[in-house]
């Protein structure tokens, strides 16, 4: 790697990386958990649950067993009068009064959880005539409602990741290519409207240009990802250690392997991705008016494919999505986590990826080099087709 | 003798059905100040560029031997300022001219050092912290000059040094130009201002519609124009107009008001030798005699090529 290259990537990193953005950024992401935390803490404390009065035939039943969560479901005795005495008085939610397949229920105002109650009572009904259907056959109804034991014997008991870290991890990666495609679009189309390219071009090859342009971007896109990833799980981990009651982390999120294949293909994924968008940015003129920055989006859906592997991990699509360069970068970590990977699969989902990089760095220098040049007009995709074909 | 610096041989670059240089030639000395000259469109920027490597010549060649033994030029080799400019707008101004300098291979703690010494030279030395909206038009031009000459280039191309400059930057370009010269660079420069040109340029190169109108130097382009001195008589009126145009090395007589007549002689004419012709036709109250300017010579240089 030249030197103008290293030079390059740390221009274009510094360029875009201060510090008193990423304290300011973690300080905000604090001060926003914190207080999110604080709002939760203090609604848990102060909910009271919904309180309603059942009456009628089968009410001590209907009111038996685990209650939905912030209700609380009481059999009643009491008068129809003293029980609207309560709800008017607000002692109670409601009152619900059952009947012979039928049941009514008021309240002050008319409530948005009916359909949980009517839920309870569909449950209930069908409840009420199995039991009776089963007691009528002479068998012990609790057996029935007894759970079914499972017990699970895998041949492979290796531990599986969270299915949800696999998704926070697509989801991040996602972010990821977003973010340096955004500093991407930036950092090029901004230097070609001030009229900086060519006093590079002149001291610089494109090539190192470019190579150091994707280095750089791709070293800030890894560094600000860290930057809001890492702390909070660090912080979680402290809390925990000092005994706060605070969550553990799903299965997989703290796995060393995960945590480095994420790394690694992530970094040639922006890589990949970035070069891509760096020559689709150097044909642009004017991001205000060209339609080219949606390319921006076109990453989205490769990578978007990792998430249908998540419930399936060991399928063969799995498997030839980890080895497809344009997939590899999110599925190949994913399924490390969920499934574990051949080493065989890492090294040529890799060495496919490096490959795929190389040959588009080839062709982006070439784009990039004549369309960094060009001002006025956009390349039209004819011309970009003859640039490729021209010697360099 | 040394050879040259920088040799042009038929030159050719088209752009569509536009020729922007045509079969253009030239040469440039080490350590001299070369000046290409040419009204808009003419095809100077297009030439620095192929002399640069940004755009390739059609046909023809182009031949850099800066360090005089025929060895490459890299990018070190070479200091360009482009007609089209700017500066990295989030970057404080001292750390891009340092960059500018670091890519052009100096080591970052000289690059910085210099950095510095041509902020002080360009008496910019409180505002390299600053970022370029930060700073006016012709100081923003003077950090890109530093940008581009921060690496003390062997061969320095400057595509329009004096445009936004006022007349103090103007005269402060020029002598760090003289400067750049004494040191050994060679500097290949595009410019309208003709007035400063002719105060700096060893040799000249008038271009039009990429083709060469008139080169050499000043004195060469001169005799080659035929506009060597302009002699201004104030005589007693009426003016012997006729007799003055058939007076020998006189090439062109503008009458003017009170007896004042304009004559514009051929190179190698004897001035006193005319003064002598003029007196015989009557009595001169006045004499004023100057150089051709440059200005004059390309006017007239790109109308006749036009024609």
């Amino acid at each position: 790697m030249t030197r103008s290259v290293l030079e390059v990537a740390r221009w274009e990193f510094m360029r875009f990386f201060r510090w008193k953005d990423v304290v300011l950024g973690l300080l905000t992401m604090a001060f926003a958990g914190g207080a999110f935390w604080l709002v939760s803490a203090i609604v848990a404390k102060q909910a009271t649950p919904l309180r309603i009065a059942v009456t009628g035939p089968g009410a001590a039943e209907f009111v038996a067993g685990e209650a939905e969560p912030g209700f609380l479901w009481e059999a009643s005795t009491e008068p129809p009068a003293a029980l609207h005495e309560a709800l008017v008085a607000r002692r109670l939610d409601a009152v619900l009064r059952l009947g012979d397949g039928q049941a009514e229920l008021t309240s002050l105002r008319r409530p948005v959880w009916i359909e949980l109650v009517q839920a309870r009572l569909d449950e209930r009904k069908r409840r009420s005539a199995l039991e009776s259907a089963v007691a009528a056959a002479g068998l012990d109804p609790a057996a029935g409602w007894a759970p079914v034991a499972l017990n699970v014997r895998a041949l492979d008991a290796s531990p599986r990741g969270s299915g949800a870290v696999a998704a926070v991890a697509i989801g991040v990666a996602l972010l990821g290519v977003l973010i340096g495609n955004a500093y991407v679009l930036v950092g090029i189309t901004g230097e070609k409207q001030l009229r900086i390219t060519e006093q590079v071009v002149a001291a610089i090859s494109p090539q190192a240009w470019i190579d150091g342009k994707i280095l750089g971007l791709s070293a800030l896109t890894l560094a600000n990802l860290a930057l809001y990833v890492v702390p909070p799980l660090a912080g979680l981990a402290f809390l925990r250690g000092v005994g706060a009651p605070v969550p553990a982390l799903p299965p997989g999120a703290a796995d060393p392997a995960f945590l480095a294949a994420l790394f690694v293909f992530s970094g040639l994924g922006f890589a990949m991705w970035f070069t891509f968008f760096a020559a689709v940015a150097a044909t642009i003129d004017d991001p205000n008016t060209s339609s080219r920055g949606g390319w921006m989006l076109f990453p989205m859906l490769p990578l978007a494919f990792a998430f249908g592997v998540i419930r399936n991990p060991d399928s063969g699509l799995a498997v030839v999505l980890t080895l497809l360069p344009l997939t590899a970068p999110t599925v190949a970590p994913v399924r490390l986590l969920l499934a574990g990977v051949p080493a065989w699969q890492l090294v040529l989902a890799a060495a496919g990826l490096v490959a795929t990089c190389l040959a588009l760095r080839r062709v982006a220098g070439r784009i990039f080099e004549l369309g960094m040049l060009m001002y006025g007009k956009e390349p039209t995709w004819p011309e970009i087709r003859r640039w490729l074909r021209e010697p360099r | 003798m040394a050879s040259p610096a920088v040799v042009a041989r038929s030159l050719v670059k088209d752009f569509g059905r536009v020729r922007a240089v045509d079969s253009l030639g030239f040469s440039v000395a080490r350590g001299e100040i070369f000046a290409l000259l040419g009204a808009n469109g003419a095809g100077k920027t297009t030439t620095l560029r192929m002399l640069l490597g940004l755009v390739r010549p059609d046909s023809g060649t182009l031949d850099l031997d800066l360090h005089g033994d025929g060895r490459p030029t890299s990018p070190a080799d070479v200091g360009y300022l482009p007609e089209e400019r700017g500066l990295f707008r989030e970057a404080p101004v001292g750390r891009t001219i340092a960059y500018f300098g670091v890519l052009r291979g100096l080591p970052r703690p000289q690059a910085e050092a210099e950095a510095a010494a041509w902020m002080a030279r360009l008496g910019l030395e409180q505002r390299a912290h600053e970022k370029p909206d930060a700073l006016s038009k012709g100081n923003q031009q003077k950090v890109q000059l530093a940008a581009a000459l921060v690496h003390r280039p062997r061969l320095a191309v400057l595509d329009e040094p004096f445009s936004g400059l006022d007349p103090v930057n103007q005269e402060l370009l020029l002598d760090i130009l003289r400067e750049l010269r004494d040191c050994g660079t060679t500097v290949l420069l595009s410019a309208h201002q003709m007035q400063l040109v002719e105060r700096i340029a060893d040799h000249l190169l008038i271009v039009e519609s990429g083709r060469e109108v008139l080169a050499g130097t000043l004195d060469e382009v001169r005799r080659a124009a035929g506009r060597g001195t302009r002699l201004r008589v104030r005589m007693r009126p009426p003016l012997p107009v006729e007799a003055l145009r058939r007076l020998a090395g006189v090439e062109r007589v503008e009458a003017g008001e009170e007896g004042v007549a304009d004559l514009l002689l051929g190179n190698g004419t004897e001035l006193g030798a005319v003064l002598g012709e003029v007196a015989r036709l009557g009595p001169v109250l006045g004499v004023h005699s100057e150089d051709a300017a440059l200005h004059d010579i390309y006017l007239r240089a790109v109308s006749e090529a036009r024609a």
